[in-house]
């Protein structure tokens, strides 16, 4: 049944969109060539598998957080037109409704850097730090998208996913904004340092801080619900505009 | 209790609401208007889940600025086709709708027999018809007990049965309380309403009572024709009804001129008064 024919009838579901799960899948074969140490040109004294595991950690599962989140919490909840009559904000009930998902992309990441970290030898920390910051990042990026904007499911996805990927892979590709990167020890290992930074940068910082910057700006901006272009739109199904 | 000075709404370079003005006290009011008339556009307003582009809304005397909080505390909406999760019951929904909005939760069991879903208010929703539907979202509306309660085609769906349940409902529960309701049935809106609000491309065209309303109608003929009388007459006046009598044999009313010498003139009703001040355009 489309979702179409589940409008016209008046039902809706409700839960997280549990087909963004397969998402990841589709990183898988990135995951297993930089987990075999398949990528890149580490500096001397630095293993190419430990190389691909913080790749793995810095980008990779950010990046599938952030579809993940996108595209399964895109359109979904309660009819808006109710919910945003209840006692809390629309957009506080994206962290509330979520809250299995986020926590379950939190432990999926830990596990991620438990595992990568027993195989490559490298820290825990070193691997869990950023990827926590990425994942954190990218739950204040599609908090933004899909509940300020209310994007649709493909939309919030290709936005989420750019956002994030642009931030958290465009500092190692590029030597003037090695500041910004969330992991200062694969940024370092880019530019052919092969010393390790502390685990937490000031690019993590600052994303993080930019992030809730937007969340609060979304919030506060427009201030109230009602200025919002989208929930009345959505209420106007009889009428054409 | 709610006022609109001068509204105006656009999306983008569509006006879906142009200079509309009133006062609502409390009462049953009745909302015309055809399929992109600006009904669902104006509910919005009215319940603050869509702000104005220009113009002014007041509650209780008092203008709102960039929040519509109270508004949307004082307000209870239900919408013409509210999404909901097959999964639930009829009565988890109105429970979580009700404890969302921090609405008491007394009284719900007798809401249900009301409408008649004593029955079937544990079973999940997707099981129910969509008329069934409809009446657990009148449960969610009457149980929120909210000094104003907006609600958008609500009978759509119902049978005749259901739609009288919910016209005594409503006559009983609309003491002190603003009810405005957007319908395409006219007899609802002669069984209760005390005003009538007709909207048209995003203007309102008539505030008053149904009394008023029948009271701008121009004159109304009945005449008897056949299939070619009944082809013509559509296209030099407003045809208000056109019932099929015989073979080949056709009742038809309109308004306007009286065309043929064995038309005889009859009382306007509501449905008459509608189509006359929205223009009768397709």
């Amino acid at each position: 049944m489309t979702q179409g024919n589940l409008r016209s009838e008046g039902r809706w579901v409700r839960s997280f969109r549990a087909s963004a799960l397969a998402l990841p899948v589709g990183a898988l074969p990135l995951a297993a060539g930089w987990g075999s140490g398949s990528y890149g040109q580490p500096p001397e004294g630095v293993s190419t598998v430990a190389l691909g595991v913080h790749w793995i950690m810095d980008w990779l599962v950010p990046l599938c957080v952030a579809s993940v989140l996108a595209f399964g919490t895109a359109g979904t909840g309660l009819d808006r037109r109710v919910a945003a009559s209840g006692v809390f904000d629309l957009r506080i009930l994206w962290w509330r409704t979520h809250w299995v998902v986020l926590l379950g992309s939190i432990v999926a990441c830990g596990s991620c850097a438990y595992s990568l970290a027993r195989m490559s030898g490298e820290p825990l920390q070193a691997l869990l730090a950023p990827g926590l910051v990425g994942v954190l990042f990218s739950f204040l990026v599609a908090n933004v998208v899909v509940s300020r904007f209310a994007a649709s499911p493909g939309v919030a996805l290709a936005t989420v996913a750019s956002v994030t990927g642009v931030v958290v892979i465009g500092p190692y590709l590029t030597s003037f904004a090695g500041v910004l990167a969330i992991d200062p020890t694969l940024s370092n290992w880019m530019r052919g340092v092969p010393d390790r930074g502390f685990v937490f940068s000031p690019g993590s910082i600052t994303w993080v801080g930019i992030g809730v910057i937007a969340v609060a700006l979304a919030r506060l901006f427009p201030s109230d619900v009602a200025w919002l272009p989208w929930i009345a739109v959505e209420g106007a199904d009889d009428d054409w505009i | 209790m709610i006022g609109f000075d001068k509204v105006d709404k656009y999306f983008q370079s569509h006006s879906a609401l142009r200079q509309v003005d009133f006062e609502l006290g409390a009462g049953i009011v009745a909302l015309l208007g055809r399929n992109g008339a600006g009904k669902s556009t104006l509910l919005s307003i009215l319940a603050g889940l869509a702000a104005e582009s220009a113009g002014t809304v007041r509650l209780d005397g008092k203008e709102l600025g960039r929040s519509r909080r109270a508004l949307r505390a004082a307000t209870t909406l239900l919408p013409q086709d509210l999404r909901v999760d097959p999964k639930i019951s009829a009565r988890a929904l109105v429970r979580y709708l009700l404890k969302l909005r921090r609405r008491p939760l007394g009284g719900l069991d007798e809401l249900f027999a009301v409408f008649g879903l004593s029955d079937v208010c544990d079973r999940p929703l997707g099981s129910l018809s969509g008329g069934t539907r409809q009446r657990v979202g009148l449960v969610y509306v009457f149980a929120a007990d909210t000094p104003v309660l907006l609600l958008d085609e609500p009978t759509q769906g119902l049978d005749p049965w259901e739609r009288l349940r919910f016209t005594e409902h409503l006559a009983r529960v609309a003491a002190g309380r603003l009810v405005v309701y957007s319908t395409h049935v006219v007899a609802d809106v002669e069984a209760i309403a005390e005003r009538v609000l007709v909207l048209d491309q995003g203007g309102l065209v008539h505030d008053g009572s149904p009394q008023d309303l029948l009271a701008r109608t121009p004159p109304v003929w009945v005449t008897d024709g056949d299939q070619e009388v009944a082809s013509s007459l559509g296209s030099r006046v407003l045809v208000t009804a056109v019932k099929r009598i015989g073979d080949d044999s056709y009742r038809l009313r309109w308004l306007g001129e009286r065309l043929y010498g064995d038309a005889r003139p009859v009382e306007p009703s509501l449905s008459d008064a509608y189509i006359a001040v929205t223009g009768g355009q397709a």
